[in-house]
């Protein structure tokens, strides 16, 4: 069964602008997908769409069977996504730790729980001893295995990634990836990943290729 | 606790108190800016509400029931009646006691004004506690309130000047209640002399028998008015309430304590504002891994709270520095009041701060719930 089903699928801003144009695709449960394509092909309108940070402005989208505005909006970020941002978006003032926190702040858990699953995380990421270090002084790469950690906090069906390599040298680009792909294996989960690096689209079981808005090749 | 100063028990308030702390000044301009705001405020409100407690608590300790005072006067202070109604009031029946007295502002040494009350032959009668010289007082001598002697300065034995005519200090004396401990006494025909009344009082104070009736009261309040449509009979509440210092006083208290709640309310409007704006992205990003809007609302909330909270417990603090220096310039021009906070302000220094927070934090709110991820994040 589908995880994510987008039918024709379209983004238009200010009535001009066709980011997506009629876009249709399939990711099944526990696949990874990357999606490649040059700057401005709508890769990252289409994962803010399946996040639901935007509204298409025509198609349908379901995750989980469910179309997405059947969802709550809080329940759905909280429960079924987790989200991997190209700038990191940490909390600078915040230590490594206190930001994976954050992600754990809706859930009922109690704040000794938060913080041991939180540096769990880290550990496992290898920022072990970088736990109380703020944010503001880790290095881009330990940055983005921070926000790594943050996105697969409360263990998402889903998780995004917008360009997760972007701001990284090729030493950590390789660290992330291969943390990634043991983290896809091991959990059996589902990634959709935008992209221009090759190497990223290489861990992924599928790949697809966006050009101004629309699929050219799956 | 780790060696980091970090513990695991990481909350909603560390949250905030990190949130605060990472933008310090503005945190402490924001706290000083209302703290001056409330603690002028409670300045004025609490110097007239002393004021206010500090009379009522004067009359209280002299057990005055009624005051008869001049009709047609705003001022109870510029109030003059004749003595001779003060032997038609003795003689109505319920009546206990009465009690004239003359009461003026007179310049001490050229430098100073001083409240003087010219009591008539009979005033030990009353219930201070007075000098062992007093039977004794004659012309030319006056008797002075511990609290004035001290302010100004004066001992038993000196000699003073008074509106150009010299009194000697024959003693000191203890009044129940700080107000009339920062007056002077004298003989009332020395005080009607000086002060060219001859023959006139400012109120005469009624003292009625114990368990007298609503009705046999107002009755009694119709019979002294009777007497001169120049006399009008007062309670000591009502005379509290007229008292036109302590009116003023308040009244501007409250006008000071309404535009500096409103003042308080743009500050931390405008700040918390300015804050939310600087944080849209990070407030975005709340959003995106899961904070619901009430959640990220109430961060704004009590981000706010806690910054007017520690505004409302410093202007307090300044509030009572204020309320004493307001309290010591009024007594440079004669009028006497001990300091007194009550409960009833604190509760409202409190209610203020829930207030100015709650209010404050509607624009902040409302502008943080408008930012929607996608937006503030492709900025």
């Amino acid at each position: 069964m589908a995880l994510v089903e987008l039918q024709n699928i379209s983004r238009i801003y200010g009535g001009v602008i066709r980011a997506l144009d009629k876009v249709s695709l399939s990711v099944s449960a526990g696949e990874t997908v990357a999606l490649l394509g040059p700057s401005g092909s709508g890769k990252s309108t289409l994962l803010n769409i399946i996040a639901g940070f935007e509204v298409p402005s025509s198609g349908t989208l379901l995750v989980g069977g469910k179309p997405v505005d059947k969802w709550q909006p809080d329940e759905f970020r909280q429960d079924v996504i987790g989200f991997l941002f190209q700038q990191f978006y940490l909390l600078n003032h915040l230590s490594a730790v206190r930001n994976v926190e954050l992600a754990l702040f809706p859930t009922c858990r109690k704040a000794q729980q938060r913080y041991l699953t939180s540096c769990e995380l880290l550990k496992e990421v290898g920022l072990g001893d970088r736990l109380h270090l703020k944010a503001a002084l880790l290095s881009g790469g330990e940055r983005q295995r921070v926000a790594f950690c943050r996105s697969i906090a409360n263990q998402p069906r889903l998780l995004l990634a917008d360009e997760p390599t972007g701001n990284l040298d090729r030493a950590s680009s390789q660290k992330l990836l291969s943390i990634l792909a043991g983290y896809m294996t091991r959990k059996q989960g589902t990634l959709i990943v935008a992209t221009h690096d090759d190497d990223v689209a290489r861990v992924c079981q599928r790949t697809i290729y966006l050009e101004d808005g629309r699929v050219i090749e799956k | 606790m780790n060696r980091f100063g970090q513990t695991d028990q990481y909350g909603m308030i560390s949250l905030i108190a990190d949130s605060i702390m990472c933008r310090p000044l503005r945190a402490l301009i924001a706290v000083l800016s209302i703290a001056v705001a409330l603690g002028g405020a409670m300045t004025m409100v609490g110097a007239s509400e002393s004021l206010e407690a500090t009379l009522q608590r004067g009359y209280a300790s002299r057990a005055v029931d009624l005051m008869v005072m001049q009709a047609d006067k705003s001022n109870p202070m510029t109030s003059r009646i004749s003595e001779e109604f003060v032997d038609k009031i003795k003689v109505i029946g319920g009546i206990q006691s009465v009690q004239a007295l003359l009461v003026d502002s007179l310049l001490l040494d050229d430098d100073s004004s001083i409240l003087v009350y010219g009591w008539p032959p009979g005033y030990a009668e009353i219930s201070y506690r007075l000098g062992s010289q007093l039977a004794e007082l004659r012309q030319g001598q006056v008797l002075i309130g511990r609290t004035a002697a001290s302010i100004n300065d004066l001992h038993p034995g000196e000699t003073i000047e008074l509106n150009l005519g010299r009194f000697e200090i024959i003693d000191l004396f203890d009044a129940d209640n700080f107000f009339e401990s920062g007056v002077l006494f004298m003989r009332l025909d020395d005080l009607q002399r000086i002060t060219g009344v001859q023959g006139a009082v400012t109120f005469v104070f009624i003292d009625l028998e114990p368990g007298l009736t609503e009705s046999l009261r107002l009755d009694l309040v119709e019979e002294i008015e009777a007497i001169s449509p120049f006399l009008k009979v007062v309670t000591t509440e009502q005379f509290l309430q007229q008292n036109q210092l302590s009116a003023s006083v308040r009244g501007l208290g409250r006008i000071i304590l309404a535009t500096n709640a409103l003042l308080s309310i743009l500050i931390i409007s405008t700040i918390m504002v300015l804050t939310v704006s600087e944080r849209r992205q990070e407030l975005a990003i709340l959003r995106a891994i899961g904070w619901s809007a009430t959640r990220v609302s109430m961060l704004v909330l009590l981000e706010t709270a806690v910054l007017s909270m520690v505004a409302a417990l410093l202007g307090g603090a300044t509030g009572l520095v204020g309320m004493e220096l307001a309290l010591g310039y009024l007594q440079t021009i004669g009028v006497y009041s001990e300091s007194i906070v009550t409960m009833q302000q604190v509760a409202w220094l409190c209610v203020s701060a829930v207030a100015i927070a709650s209010i404050g934090a509607a624009l902040p709110v409302y502008y943080a719930l408008k930012i929607t991820t996608s937006e503030a994040l492709r900025k």
